[in-house]
């Protein structure tokens, strides 16, 4: 599936996706991210208040924490203002109230240098706890350390006031400690400092555990000196402005420089925080030791469990929208790429030609349906206009080749007719100038063989005529093959050896002897054949084979075979020798002579038979020509009549009075010589009306008709005789010989019919046939 | 974030031992014998090139396997400990080592490596501190002890007559109480403290003592007199590898500041790298942008120090230049 086609228009379903999947996606992401953006700021907005609250809360109860301890010291120092030295066992005394109160790690009477005389008393108590137990003792430079300089002790004497140092390390307790130290006087001259060391273990334990989850508490003294930290390395280590500083964030920075001056709390964000990271920081002042409580949470904490319910919104909107985008797609593709891809198919299929292809008009679409409707009519009329047209042209292209076929036809028969008729002419021409009789004879001779291939010629005309216009029928009568076989040899084994070659005929023991059919048109088949063969053979033999095949049931399928070793045929030409009008090639014609129809002939005759009729050849080496037809067997003992052609004429008494019609000078010679040959005379008239006048004048035995006469036709005058009551036989001889021209003669009442030209034989055989003594 | 301190710091680096170039003899004595350097302030970058000759083994490359590194306490004089032969070596300043020499410690200079001091005063400028006679009827905090001669001569030589002046912690915490109106503090050090502590440099007017008359050179190294005659060797390995570890110190920044990180941890002294890193700096500054001799003390710069032991009014046992300096 391409949506986009390289260098071209964008496919409908490109379109599509970009049209809906877009939109779709930026709706779906627009609502994702305003659903983020007002989660998140609601989110914030709880996340700034809770935080606020719970570090306000923790610095409270920090704050009442450091101001108990404070209170602790104060209260010490005021039982040790105006009291002058006491006993050991007082301080002790008071130094374990202060030590067992809740929180105080270490508690310390540290007097200034020149309180006592040096050496009187030891200078300054002391009670420290060490884990559970607690322990008194006296602070002493040599043994510890000069606290003259430390400032839980200079701090308080320089400032006349309690204060809280800023946590260090404390060698004496091996711990992180803050103090709270309160100076105390005698007569308005400083003593000493009271001071209590708290841990940060202990200030750590009261911030409590009621931070918001995920962040973090961070408590930086009032010089900025970080006291806890979720990082143990970077408490003492910094001060909020040197961490900072290493967090490279100037805003921070600025921030830690801010918190110096702050007395209320609040909440800010920094990109980049305390942590490393994005981050809100609530802040609020402890207001007794001026230190400053931070909780910081990082965004990601808010953000994370903010994410996951985004993702779950992303995935649900993603889905939704997905199968509203595939549903459309879906839904598009199937009602508007799929009727249009049916168009360009049907249009595909009209260009290859297939023109009553259409499209199915089912688009539920108002649109589509439309131009699949307009579509199919469109197509529905050019394709019915374009068969048309090529209908026509095919029949207009049958009609020029058929045209072109009968042409070539025609100028090849009057090429055929032509050439015996000028060897007519020409012979006439000589015979008529010579005067030996026995020159004479030589070219009337010549003549009558002329005469008769023209004959031929014009006899395959006819046939072919015939058959075409289904105007031939085949007889069914008894007959016997031998007598065929005896014809055939009559006819070509004269001519087979004149060629010098062997003109053979083989009768398989399987042929009944008699069968039942047309004699005379399977005859003429096996003449055509054999002729053909002897025509294009000019060494070896004509082989003609006679089989019975499946004869049963008194059915018979005669399988003939005329082979020869002549020239051969080419397949290119096989195809189309058994069409009409075709000669292998024209050249064949002129070579060979022949119309050509002879195969076309065979062809219709033995499918008329019921049979086929087909051929083997191999050029330069012969040819097979095998037909095959179903003849009904006829048994042995059924009277078969002798064919007439070996039986003597029958005699005609010379007394018949015979009426002859016949308008045409020649014919009229012709007829009159023929009947005086066969001893016989005759009354001449040259139409029908002076055949009437002649009839009602004599007697006549029989009347020889001519069909086309001026005045009167033949046809006219036989059905006037006939209402005449004229009873005498009236045979037709006319050059009509169609059959259909047989059919008007019999209807106008004529009795037979003799070809034009006249047959001697036939005119004899069929006069004494209808002489009414015979 | 230094890193984390994985060896005890200050321990006897087995891995170097001995130069092989040294005499036999001398070498066996100097490795069985114990030498104890006295630093005069907690592990911070100014003491850079020891802790590195320690670190990277350049005391024991001189044959000096046992070498401790001390750090004084405030209040206390490293060169008294020096001289009671609690120590072998201390670092003070020169004007310092003049005035205890001055007194009659058996103390020698035996390398002077910072040719000015770093010594500055810091105001507030909330105090209405801008100019040098501001400071009159101030409340100024000091140090005192070794650290005090210098500051007094800054009050003399520019006719500054405080209003009180008072001990100041090593935290600076009185004056970050706002307990004084000035404070006397290192450039290298304390203004870098006061800056981390939440005050801001607008907020302050600094009075660099150089600049202001008191032009003093800074830290230089000691020992007694007797432990220079009789371990010439020992003291002569010492200042080598104490010279090879500043070089190591200002080309290896990072893994110096590293080193001096943990060596504050060791103390509980806690301090990060930044601040650490600048003091560094400063540090380099005030060894090596001297014209003279590194690591001689010139005479002038004696010169100017007996001048101002004198000037507060300390008597001077001895004054020669060649005594009180000696190239071991």
């Amino acid at each position: 599936m391409r949506h986009i086609l390289p260098h071209g228009p964008i496919s409908l379903r490109g379109m599509i996706i970009y049209i809906m999947g877009i939109p779709l996606l930026c709706m779906a992401l627009l609502f994702i991210y305003i659903g983020y953006q007002k989660a998140r700021a609601q989110g914030i907005v709880d996340l700034r208040t809770v935080l606020m609250e719970r570090t306000a809360r923790q610095a409270s109860d920090l704050n009442l924490f450091f101001g108990r301890m404070s209170r602790y010291a104060d209260t010490l120092a005021i039982t040790l203002n105006s009291t002058g030295p006491l006993e050991d066992s007082v301080y002790r005394s008071l130094l374990a109230d202060v030590l067992s109160c809740d929180g105080i790690n270490g508690v310390i009477i540290a007097f200034d240098a020149g309180v006592f005389p040096a050496g009187s008393v030891p200078p300054s108590p002391m009670a420290i706890e060490y884990g559970e137990q607690s322990e008194y003792g006296i602070f002493s430079k040599e043994k510890d350390y000069d606290y003259a300089y430390s400032d839980w002790f200079l701090l308080p004497k320089l400032a006349h006031r309690g204060i809280w140092t800023d946590p260090s390390y404390s060698t004496l307790q091996n711990n992180m400690v803050c103090a709270y130290s309160a100076p105390f006087f005698h007569n308005k001259v400083l003593q000493g400092v009271v001071s209590v060391a708290v841990s940060v273990e202990e200030i750590n334990r009261n911030l409590g555990t009621i931070n918001v989850e995920g962040s973090q508490l961070i408590l930086v003294s009032q010089f900025g000196t970080i006291v806890v930290h979720p990082d143990s390395d970077v408490i003492l280590r910094h001060t909020l402005v040197s961490l900072s500083h290493e967090r490279a964030s100037p805003e921070l920075v600025d921030f830690a420089y801010s918190l110096r001056n702050t007395s209320t709390g609040g909440v800010v964000r920094f990109d980049k925080g305390l942590l490393g990271m994005n981050e809100y920081i609530a802040y609020t002042p402890i207001s007794h030791t001026n230190w400053t409580l931070l909780s910081v949470i990082p965004e990601s904490v808010v953000l994370g469990p903010l994410m996951q319910s985004v993702w779950g919104g992303v995935y649900f909107v993603f889905i939704v929208s997905g199968l509203m985008f595939f549903c459309s797609y879906w839904l598009l593709t199937h009602e508007l790429v799929q009727p249009l891809r049916g168009l360009q198919q049907v249009a595909h299929r009209f260009a290859e030609g297939q023109l009553q292809t259409q499209v199915d008009a089912s688009s539920k679409i108002y649109e589509i349906l439309c131009l699949e409707k307009a579509f199919n009519t469109m197509v529905g009329q050019v394709g019915e206009s374009m068969a048309k047209e090529i209908a026509a042209g095919r029949a207009r292209s049958y009609a020029e080749e058929a045209s072109k076929a009968k042409s070539d036809f025609l100028a090849r028969m009057s090429h055929e007719i032509r050439t015996p008729m000028s060897a007519i002419l020409g012979l006439t021409h000589l015979a008529l100038k010579e005067t030996s009789p026995g020159q004479q004879y030589g070219y009337l001779r010549k003549i009558q063989r002329a005469s008769k291939n023209m004959l031929a010629i014009i006899n395959d005309i006819l046939d072919f005529s015939k058959i075409e216009a289904g105007k031939l029928t085949l007889e069914m009568a008894p007959f016997r093959l031998e007598e065929i076989i005896t014809t055939l040899e009559d006819m070509f084994s004269s001519i087979a050896e004149e060629k010098g070659l062997r003109f053979l005929i083989n009768v398989d023991e399987s042929v009944p002897l008699y069968l039942m059919g047309d004699a005379l048109r399977l005859t003429q088949v096996l003449m055509n054949l054999s002729n053909n063969a002897l025509k294009f053979t000019e060494q070896g033999s004509v082989t003609v084979c006679m089989r019975g095949m499946c004869c049963v049931d008194g059915l018979c399928m005669l399988a003939i075979t005329v082979q020869d070793t002549g020239i051969g045929i080419a397949p290119e030409v096989q195809k189309q020798l058994f069409s009409k009008f075709s000669q292998a090639d024209s050249s064949t014609t002129r070579k060979f002579g022949g119309t050509g129809l002879g195969l076309a002939i065979c062809k219709l005759l033995v499918e008329l038979m019921g049979g086929t009729i087909s051929l083997e050849s191999v050029v330069g080496r012969g040819s097979i020509f095998r037909v095959r037809v179903p003849l009904s067997c006829v048994p042995e003992d059924v009277d078969v009549p002798i064919a007439t052609a070996h039986t003597p004429l029958p005699s005609i008494p010379p007394s018949t009075r015979i009426l002859v019609a016949e308008d045409n000078d020649i014919n009229q010679e012709i007829i009159v010589a023929l009947l005086k040959h066969m001893g016989l005379s005759c009354r001449l008239v040259s139409n029908g009306k002076q055949a009437l006048q002649a009839l009602h004048e004599e007697v006549f035995d029989i009347v020889l008709m001519d069909i086309q006469m001026p005045e009167m036709d033949g046809l006219s005058a036989t059905v006037a005789l006939r209402s005449q009551h004229f009873t005498m036989p009236v045979l037709a001889m006319t050059a009509n010989a169609m059959e259909e021209d047989k059919e008007h003669c019999r209807a106008a009442g004529m009795n037979a019919h003799i070809a034009k030209p006249i047959d001697p034989d036939i005119l004899q055989s069929t006069i004494a046939f209808w002489l009414p003594s015979s | 974030m230094h890193a984390p301190c994985t060896a005890e710091p200050f321990t006897l680096r087995q891995e170097h031992t001995c130069t092989p170039d040294t005499p036999l003899t001398e070498n066996d004595a100097a490795a069985e014998k114990t030498v104890r350097i006295l630093l005069q302030w907690m592990p911070q970058a100014q003491f850079a090139g020891y802790i590195m000759a320690q670190e990277r083994g350049f005391f024991a490359e001189e044959g000096l396997s046992r070498v401790e590194l001390h750090w004084a306490q405030l209040g206390e004089s490293p060169l008294r400990i020096l001289a009671k032969g609690d120590m072998d070596f201390a670092t003070a300043w020169l004007v310092s080592g003049l005035q205890r020499w001055g007194e009659g410690l058996p103390i020698v200079n035996i390398r002077q490596f910072m040719q000015h001091s770093g010594s500055v005063l810091i105001a507030r400028k909330s105090s209405n501190i801008e100019k040098i006679e501001d400071l009159n009827g101030k409340t100024i905090l000091t140090w005192g002890s070794d650290f005090g001669l210098e500051f007094e001569l800054f009050l003399k030589r520019n006719a500054i007559i405080p209003g009180k002046v008072l001990p100041l912690s090593n935290s600076l915490a009185p004056f970050l109480y706002g307990l004084a109106d000035a404070t006397q503090a290192m450039d290298y050090s304390e203004y870098l403290r006061l800056l981390e502590r939440g005050m801001k440099a607008e907020e302050m007017t600094i009075f660099p003592f150089a600049q202001y008359k008191v032009d003093l050179a800074g830290d230089g190294l000691y020992t007694r007199v007797n432990y220079l005659q009789e371990n010439r060797k020992i003291v002569q390995g010492v200042l080598r590898a104490v010279e090879r570890g500043w070089d190591y110190a200002f080309t290896h920044e990072d893994e110096t500041v590293d080193a001096v990180l943990c060596a504050g941890d060791a103390r509980k002294f806690r301090s990060n790298r930044n601040y650490q890193l600048q003091m560094l700096r400063s540090i380099r500054m005030l060894m090596q942008g001297y014209d003279g001799t590194p690591g001689e003390l010139a005479r002038k710069d004696f010169e100017a120090a007996r001048a101002a032991v004198i000037e507060s009014g300390l008597a001077l046992h001895d004054e020669s230049y060649e005594r009180f300096f000696q190239r071991p």
